[in-house]
């Protein structure tokens, strides 16, 4: 096959290569419709990349609340508490 | 009938027959005894768990005439149901059928917004769900899979994102992006993601591979064989999908607005917490109405798709 035969063929019979002119405008203006209309929806429901980048920084913080605290296991963390300084501040 | 007297065509040795009736009898007898325990043993533990469930409770109730007896809780609860559904449905009468209609449906152009904010809320996340699911589909199906730990990574992304349902997606979402339908379409997208991510790799995995091996042969990358070889064999059915979950997020979209997503459902709420119980009614009509057309158009489409399909082929 080259490129000509190919092109012969298509001069041939065009509308086995593509669609008829009329279902190619149907299958566009559905495209554009289907486009438009999420174009329309992200203004009208205020879509903006600084509400989605804050909106993600609170998600990681929800998401950090769902792992339990930490919690001290040794007793080097712990005996910190018996020092003066730490127990002053505490109970100031 | 003429009896067979000829040794040669005899009924063979009683004894065999004989053995062979003793222990067909046998095994009938043990698979009713097991059949028998089996059943008793289904109807104790059924027992057990309606009790555990509270469904023999008894405790005390309010009579209609204001005093207090002790009651079975399904039998007295049933009724109650039925008064619930009754406050729900509004008078209509035949001589003032319009203005009782109007009545009925009294906050008819704020909900008619609300519908197509409802409407538009699930086209977006349909949209967005059906771009995620797609390309994930592919990496989660095992037979398309470049290599195992793609595999891995998106098929528990996808499970992460279908396990939330979509309500508590929709509560944190709230919280994350402020109250407003881009909550809503944020969370029915992700959840959509999971469920049709799911759905697509698993018709990914039933198709035929030839095509695949054909497009490898002619010097394809992996992502020539998908589009080539894949996507053609398995539109039809990602777009009957599509179609269903945008019907299923229409219907969760309509319900999300109860946590403050948008949509309908915070009509519902209102209605709830003003006991304006025909309210309810009016709501679900609208919603069933909307449903039902949805259903009606997609099938008409997916005929016509698959209509289309078949007279290219």
């Amino acid at each position: 096959m080259t490129p000509d035969q190919i092109n012969a063929a298509m001069k041939r019979v065009p509308l086995a290569f593509r669609d008829p002119p009329a279902v190619r405008l149907r299958k566009t203006a559905l495209r554009v419709f289907m486009v438009g209309l999420f174009v329309y929806c992200l203004v009208a429901f205020n879509f903006s990349p600084e509400r989605i980048w804050t909106g993600l920084g609170r998600l990681g913080t929800v998401v950090s609340f769902m792992f339990p605290p930490y919690i001290w296991t040794t007793w080097a963390e712990f005996s910190e508490i018996l020092n003066g300084e730490r127990f002053a501040e505490a109970i100031q | 009938m003429a009896v067979i007297t000829d040794p040669a065509f005899a009924p063979p040795a009683n004894a065999k027959i004989d053995a062979f009736e003793a222990e067909f009898s046998e095994a009938r007898k043990s698979s009713r005894r097991a059949w028998l325990v089996g059943s008793v043993l289904f109807f104790i533990v059924f027992i057990v768990t309606s009790w555990l469930g509270d469904f023999f409770r008894v405790t005390q109730m309010t009579m209609p005439d204001g005093s207090r007896e002790w009651r079975w809780v399904i039998p007295a609860g049933i009724p109650r149901l039925g008064e619930f559904i009754s406050k729900t449905i509004p008078e209509l009468h035949w001589d003032t059928l319009g203005a009782d209609i109007a009545n009925w449906f009294w906050r008819w152009q704020i909900w008619l917004k609300l519908l197509f904010e409802t409407i538009l809320i699930a086209y977006m996340a349909t949209v967005l769900g059906v771009i995620g699911g797609f390309l994930l589909s592919f990496p989660a199906a095992r037979n398309l899979a470049p290599n195992k730990w793609a595999l891995w990574i998106t098929r528990r992304y996808l499970e992460i994102a279908r396990t939330v349902p979509d309500l508590v997606w929709a509560l944190i979402f709230v919280f994350c992006f402020s109250v407003g339908p881009m909550a809503g379409v944020l969370a029915i997208a992700l959840h959509s993601t999971g469920a049709l991510g799911k759905l697509y790799s698993e018709v990914n995995e039933n198709i035929d591979m030839r095509p695949l091996e054909g497009v490898k042969a002619a010097g394809g990358t992996w992502f020539d064989q998908i589009r080539y070889g894949a996507v053609p064999q398995v539109m039809p059915n990602i777009i009957s999908y599509t179609l269903l979950r945008f019907e299923i997020n229409v219907r969760a979209s309509s319900i999300i607005g109860y946590v403050g997503a948008g949509g309908l459902g915070a009509e519902f709420r209102v209605a709830m917490s003003f006991q304006e119980y025909t309210d309810l009614s009016a709501l679900f009509v609208i919603i069933f109405v909307t449903v039902m057309i949805i259903d009606y158009g997609s099938e008409k489409l997916r005929h016509r798709i698959i209509g289309m399909e078949g007279v290219r082929a």
